[in-house]
């Protein structure tokens, strides 16, 4: 294993500080001569309707949803996306304070708050697109890889809420809720194509069209990515002649296609979405043959989503109706051993073939009841009619398990916010959730939003949040008994306590400040049943106590800068130990430069994850801290309509492992090295 | 995968941000600089008055100040500041910031702008109560029951307009202001 290297560090840390020098030194510069804007007054309506202008994303663009929300916002726009070269929400995270995330070469696994647990599928996360609950009905997962059901160049904004939000969205709000905001017709009028090429073969394209009409508008969108990913993975537990020797080669392909359409007529909204993604798995997990391509997983997530918002004397309501699915088809190849059925060939395949179906409705409502409080409620169904997760042996008369369910889903919610003073909110809200499975659950939150002066914020909240166990945990089998099933779960649940202060200076810099403590009980975990089963209990308790300090500007020179550290401390209350997986320091900065009229951009990011320890097997390991720096390139308008950027991931090839689940046989997955990407799109 | 000798790795990382800021540092061609979107947004708001015919009580003498009231925060609300005590058609302009639930009584129109959306239904009601003119920048205002919705269309502020509310509104709105306008129906 490399050692981390002392003067590397030391480099890296002198050139950053070089560069935030030199960053001060332009903006001084910036500030001193003040652009002499001609007299926008003077000029007529049919002028100033004509007048192009610098459009501002940024600190100011969502004050208000980010200083009056009862908790820690951040806003990430396309520009950003565009300037950073971010390819998947996994990358967006990894880049916002408080953020990191885990890759096992199959999905990505979102860690926060001292949170990370490789294999959970992120189900304490709500992910959201337009308002509509991406997280699946089995594994309730959060896709934010390849397999995420929007194409990243048609996000128009992403709202990423820290803390519990469960009061407001219930079970799946556990540390935070992701919304992405999809783009509209009117930000893609006409038809655009888009397209990218990079390293280990990876190749999109993408073809959109939008059209506005009287009284709406409509867009339709697909896309498709195919790469042939790091083809020569090399893990040194595998390193035997019996076994390629540990390389496990043209065993990361991963191929996606997708759709979506939106479309808005007078109050309605109808949205759709699918996607399919096909990813080979390198790591022989689950005790699978190594370096065989037939181990692989198909992702195929789809919505529909038809939405009534309106107001109504000075009530506004908003009403949903949905229909949504998910499949997983889990494809392992095992070799025959003692225990199979002596019938079966030396090597077979093991299926999972998962799927859900699910339809819901919701409705909310929002009144100014007096002049200074505001009510909204809601109700929230949902019915998951066909839950199934049959787990069988690809061999005629072979073993085979069925697994089918299906329930019902309820939740009521309030929330109050009242004005107490010009410059003091308390924002109180509470919902009950009920669920077949395992009863009711009360989320209540409680926070003072306290503003003495414009620019200043300070936020205290106190909030619980529960997470349901989801049929995943609850029921699955497999036809080893490798799993037991365990119907008693219960949900897990967290009381967590943040105070937050935000400060702006001006309209151009931000710095926010944020300390939080979590108490979780009942943490969902393995436990061991017996030698050869594990089984899904309630048995973990988990402390946690961290902070967070980001600072950030954005200059009307196009010059942006960012720059946060996370740090947390997680506690196992039962083993008092740190909690696996969970690094105490997290570092990022962000910075983006214009080289030429605002057309031209350079973006440049550093994140630094620290060192991750836990218990694998049996052994105590841990995965080393990483720096990671990638550059992006960008340009707008060069030519009419024309959009390209190039980016170079993992610029000064560092060697990145991230932990593994005890799923796998290695404990470390390596991670690539540098890649790059050329990315356009062009608007007819 | 290769790694790169340590030399060449420490030089990248140095090089890099050095270019970056020679690159940042020297000083742009002369820049025609593209005002910003708010600043439109507030003039807009300011040479709207001029083709808006208000009703003969509205101002109590010819001198008498036109009170634009804002609820809202962000640079929408801040952009409006600058016209204060610039006169538009005899009558000295007035900015003042409300809270939403508040007294909207000597407005002459209202700007909305950085409210929560679930805000938006109660504050538009009061203003159609009051029979006040309002301008606001929420994606779809207009429609959701504002006046007048400025959005912003491949890098230009343009027009919305909800004939109805607008119609409720004591004020009238001069043809081409309109004419300027897309035209947006509430869907009731």
């Amino acid at each position: 294993m490399k050692k981390y290297r002392p003067g590397l560090r030391l480099a890296l840390a002198g050139s950053l500080l070089f560069s935030l020098l030199c960053g001060t030194a332009v903006l001084a510069q910036d500030v001193a001569e003040s652009p002499s804007a001609p007299d926008l007054g003077a000029m007529d309506l049919e002028q100033l309707t004509n007048l192009k202008v610098e459009t501002v994303y940024g600190v100011s663009k969502f004050e208000q949803v980010v200083t009056e929300a009862p908790a820690s916002v951040t806003v990430v726009t396309s520009d950003e996306i565009k300037r950073y070269g971010w390819r998947t929400l996994a990358d967006v995270l990894k880049a916002t304070r408080g953020f990191f995330t885990t890759y096992d070469r199959n999905y990505s696994y979102i860690g926060t708050r001292g949170f990370n647990r490789p294999g959970d599928y992120n189900t304490r996360v709500l992910l959201l697109v337009d308002g509509h609950q991406i997280n699946d009905a089995i594994y309730e997962s959060a896709a934010i890889g390849t397999e995420f059901i929007l194409d990243m160049a048609l996000i128009d904004r992403i709202e990423i809420i820290r803390g519990p939000s469960s009061s407001l969205y219930g079970a799946g709000a556990f540390f935070g809720v992701i919304n992405v905001i999809s783009k509209s017709a009117r930000q893609i009028e006409g038809v655009e194509v888009g397209g990218s090429w990079g390293s280990q073969q990876t190749g999109s394209g993408r073809i959109s069209y939008g059209k506005l009409f009287n009284g709406g508008e409509f867009l339709i969108s697909g896309s498709g990515l195919s790469s042939r990913g790091n083809d020569r993975l090399f893990f040194p537990e595998f390193n035997d002649p019996a076994t390629n020797n540990g390389i496990a080669a043209n065993m990361d392909r991963d191929r996606s296609y997708s759709l979506f359409a939106s479309g808005h007529l007078r109050d309605f909204t109808l949205a759709g979405a699918f996607i399919s993604r096909d990813k080979r798995i390198p790591t022989a997990s689950f005790g699978t043959i190594f370096n065989d391509p037939r181990t692989n997983s198909n992702d195929r997530r789809s919505y529909l989503d038809l939405k009534y918002d309106k107001a109504i004397d000075g009530t506004s309501i908003t009403a949903r109706l949905f229909y949504d699915e998910y499949r997983f088809t889990g494809n392992f190849a095992y070799d025959r051993t003692a225990d199979d059925p002596v019938f079966y060939p030396a090597s077979y395949m093991n299926r999972d073939q998962h799927l859900a179906r699910w339809w819901g409705a919701e409705a909310q409502a929002s009144r100014q009841l007096l002049p200074r409080l505001q009510l909204t409620g809601g109700v929230r169904f949902r019915d998951n009619y066909e839950v199934e997760l049959p787990n069988y042996d690809l061999v005629p008369g072979g073993r085979r398990l069925d697994n089918s369910h299906e329930n019902v889903f309820y939740a009521l919610f309030g929330q109050a916010e009242l004005r107490i003073l010009e410059s003091l909110i308390l924002n109180a809200g509470v919902r009950y959730d009920h669920y077949e499975t395992f009863g009711g659950a009360t989320s209540p939150r409680l926070a003072l939003i306290y503003t003495p002066v414009e620019g200043t914020v300070f936020k205290l909240v106190y909030g619980q949040a529960f997470r349901a166990p989801n049929a995943y945990e609850l029921y699955y089998n497999d036809v080893f008994n490798g799993y037991a099933t365990s119907s008693a779960l219960r949900a897990e649940t967290m009381r967590s306590y943040e105070a937050i202060y935000e400060q702006y200076y001006g309209d151009v810099v931000r710095t926010s400040a944020s300390l939080f403590y979590n108490k979780i009980d009942n943490l969902i975990s393995y436990q061991d049943v017996s030698p050869t089963q594990v089984a899904f209990a309630n048995v973990e308790r988990v402390r946690a106590l961290g902070g967070e300090f980001e600072i950030e500007g954005q200059w009307s020179s196009g010059f942006a800068a960012r720059s946060s550290y996370g740090f947390v401390s997680a506690r196992d209350q039962a083993t008092d130990q740190s909690l696996d997986y969970s690094p105490r320091h997290l570092v990022k900065l962000n910075l983006t430069a214009p080289l030429y009229r605002k057309k031209l951009f350079a973006g440049i990011e550093l994140q630094g994850v620290s060192r991750r320890e836990f218990s694998h097997n049996g052994a105590q390991v841990a995965s080393p801290g990483y720096l990671v720096t990638n550059a992006t390139l960008s340009s707008t308008a060069l030519l009419p309509g024309l959009e390209t950027s190039f980016s170079v991931y993992n610029l000064l090839d560092r060697r990145l492992e991230d932990p593994a689940t005890t799923d796998h046989m290695q404990n470390l997955i390596p991670q690539d090295g540098r890649t790059y990407r050329l990315l356009f799109s062009y608007r007819f | 995968m290769p790694a790169m000798p340590r030399i060449t790795r420490c030089s990248l990382g140095l090089l890099l941000p050095v270019i970056l800021c020679l690159l940042l540092g020297r000083p742009d061609s002369p820049r025609a600089e593209a005002p910003q979107e708010y600043q439109v947004k507030g003039a807009m708001v300011f040479n709207m008055a001029k083709y808006i015919e208000w009703p003969a009580d509205a101002f109590s003498g010819s001198g008498a100040p036109l009170v634009v009231c804002s609820v809202g925060r962000g640079p929408f609300t801040a952009a409006l500041e600058q016209y204060r005590g610039r006169t538009v058609l005899g009558h000295p302009v007035q900015v003042k910031r409300v809270q939403p639930g508040e007294e909207l009584g000597e407005c002459h129109l209202l700007v909305v702008s950085g409210v929560e959306k679930r805000y938006l239904a109660g504050i538009v009601d009061q203003a159609r109560r009051r029979s006040l003119l309002t301008v606001g920048d929420l994606p779809d205002f207009a429609r959701l029951g504002g006046a007048i919705g400025l959005v912003e269309v491949e890098g230009r502020v343009r027009f919305e307009i909800n004939v109805k509310a607008a119609q409720q509104s004591r004020s009238k709105i001069s043809s081409q202001l309109l004419k300027l306008a897309r035209i947006v129906r509430e869907g009731d």
